[in-house]
């Protein structure tokens, strides 16, 4: 197959940006303001042809395993900043080891891997698409590898421009702040890197949002009071973050309060920093016991309404299933929350739908949907 | 036989994922339970057994149910009630609609007197049985009068005995048949010797219903054909 840069499918010009929607989405109602409502994607990861027809503000993707839960967020991080960030595609890379930050290879172009069944189309040309349906704020991003080797970029407003072999990419903190120019927080398993809490904390000291990160620990333990920034007692030139907690005269590393509570305060602040944009998060149920997940939900969808953030999160876990559906169903928008579940049909993945009619009666009558 | 499960008002025994059996409420669940086990029908293994409570939550859920992960084979036990071919028609538009997506040319103008079972590419295996035998009116308490044994003495006593109760129920017209024969079926019940005022179930197991009237055997043939042979 033989792909030149004219044969590739864009779509037409958008007539705004995301920014410009957000600073006039006020008075709409809820689903107005949302980047996606639905997403089509091409030859990409594990997805041939992959469409999702409806989203929410808040969103839920289930299914089995290795059928492209996480793909779907990378597909959600790559149209949100719209390829234009190279840190952002080889951060995709890097997260699973596909690539090495300073050994790229020199042969074939490392965003291959990107590509559905990369290794059968290797040097024959091909392209990956990923769009959404809005045709308001929508537009497609296109990638086109030629026989060359060479990758080409086509979004909103580039043609073809070429997408260098040789980006410095040095960390998974580039990743978290080339995501974080397209007002995108993508929260992985294990949580963020310790320099972006730090970096988003200090952001948040003496802003609401402090309110906010704390109120969210307190959900698991409500004797924490306070957060602040500090040298490590035995190594005073590195930084990190201690925690006053009620009945302790001394502070406490954040990090000693257990995973749950560090998700939490992760979960808060990956929020905030994703205000207008959109906050993805893998396996949101890591380090969380059952019990809390419903104010957790409710938690998020406050969060995501107060902050214009459209959410994206995976699991595996039913008691996230039912938690999700509470919290949805208690949410004044009726359509806010959508599960998305994806399944292998042969050579395909596909998506159903779950919307919170449906989503009701899934957890009423204990309905498989993971 | 599996654990039943209360859910809400749902009532359930849980089995594989790849088969669901809905049945409209609990005197049908309890008597297709019964009625698998007496042919030693591990049904477990085939489908999960669940009753949603009525004919409309049942309806409403269907779409849902259909798109349970990995489901293979939905079976549908609902009963004719008054008027046989407005249940029918209901059942085809819900599942021709663009949630359940079932070819209309698929689903048959009138229900297989021997229990409907649509196929359709991509779709899971569809099995309907509409109480009592997919041709006339009434619900599962007229199935399982045909397996009262014939000649029973006290049968047509009780017959009697509900015609002529003093005072009837204030129901409308058509839903009196119904109301009879439940009634009638009820109060046969009440007196059997061993141990009145059996449930259906019981009166399943015990044998005092008739499991092999040929009505029982239609049955479980469907449900064989549905779930067991794939014929």
């Amino acid at each position: 197959m033989s792909v030149t840069t004219t044969s590739t499918t864009i779509e037409a010009p958008p007539i705004s940006t995301s920014a410009e929607t957000s600073e006039t989405s006020n008075g709409h109602s809820p689903t107005d303001s949302l980047l996606l409502d639905s997403l089509e994607i091409t030859n990409f990861r594990a997805f041939p042809h992959l469409v999702i027809p409806q989203l929410g503000r808040v969103n839920l993707i289930t299914g089995k395993n290795n059928v492209g839960k996480t793909s779907l967020l990378e597909a959600v991080c790559i149209w949100g900043s719209q390829g234009r960030e190279p840190n952002v595609l080889y951060g995709i890379l890097a997260r699973r080891k596909e690539i090495d930050y300073n050994n790229l290879p020199r042969t074939s172009h490392p965003l291959k891997y990107l590509f559905h069944s990369w290794e059968a189309e290797e040097n024959s040309g091909t392209t990956l698409n990923i769009q959404s349906t809005i045709p308001l704020i929508g537009g497609a991003v296109t990638i086109v590898i030629r026989e060359n080797g060479e990758a080409l970029l086509y979004n909103r407003d580039k043609i073809g421009d070429p997408i260098s072999h040789y980006e410095p990419l040095t960390s998974v903190e580039a990743f978290e702040d080339a995501l974080l120019k397209s007002k995108i927080v993508f929260v992985s398993p294990n949580g963020m890197s310790n320099t972006w809490l730090l970096d988003s904390w200090g952001r948040a000291e003496l802003t609401p949002a402090e309110d906010t990160a704390i109120g969210a620990m307190q959900i698991m333990e409500k004797r924490i009071r306070d957060i602040a920034i500090k040298p490590l007692r035995t190594n005073p030139t590195l930084l990190t973050l201690w925690a006053r907690v009620e009945g302790f005269n001394e502070p406490i590393p954040l990090e000693s309060l257990g995973d749950g509570i560090n998700r939490l305060f992760g979960l808060a602040l990956a929020v905030g920093n994703a205000r207008d944009g959109m906050l993805l998060i893998d396996e949101i149920e890591n380090g969380i016991h059952y019990s809390v997940l419903p104010q957790i939900w409710r938690f998020l969808f406050q969060l995501a309404r107060r902050h214009n953030v459209q959410v994206f999160a995976t699991t595996h876990s039913w008691d996230c299933i039912e938690a999700f559906q509470q919290a949805a169903s208690e949410d004044e928008d009726p359509q806010s929350g959508v599960l998305v579940r994806l399944t292998r049909q042969g050579e395909d993945i596909v998506s159903t739908i779950f919307d919170e009619r449906r989503l009701a009666i899934v957890t009423r009558d204990g309905i498989e949907v993971r | 036989m599996a654990k039943r499960v209360k859910q809400g008002n749902i009532l359930k025994y849980e089995g594989v994922l790849s088969g669901v059996l809905l049945v409209e409420g609990s005197a049908d669940f309890y008597v297709v339970g019964h009625l698998c086990k007496e042919y030693a029908i591990e049904f477990t293994e085939y489908f999960s057994l669940i009753s949603p409570m009525g004919y409309t939550q049942l309806r409403d859920s269907l779409d849902t149910y259909l798109d349970q992960s990995e489901l293979d084979y939905l079976g549908i036990v609902v009963d004719a009630d008054a008027d046989l071919s407005r249940r029918w028609q209901s059942l085809r538009d819900r599942l021709s609609d663009n949630l359940c997506r079932y070819d209309l040319a698929q689903l048959p103008n009138l229900p297989d007197p021997a229990g409907t079972i649509v196929v359709q590419t991509g779709r899971p295996r569809l099995g309907i049985w509409i109480m009592p035998d997919n041709q006339n009116m009434g619900a599962v308490e007229r199935f399982l009068q045909q397996l009262v044994p014939a000649n029973d003495e006290l049968w047509e006593y009780a017959k009697t005995c509900v015609q002529s109760l003093p005072e009837k129920p204030q129901i409308p017209e058509e839903s009196w048949e119904n109301w009879s024969d439940k009634a009638h079926l009820h109060t046969w019940l009440a007196w059997r010797t061993n141990n009145p005022g059996k449930s259906i179930g019981e009166a399943i197991t015990s044998k005092d219903l008739d499991i092999t009237a040929v009505e029982a055997q239609a049955f479980i043939a469907w449900i064989r054909r549905l779930f067991e042979t794939g014929e």
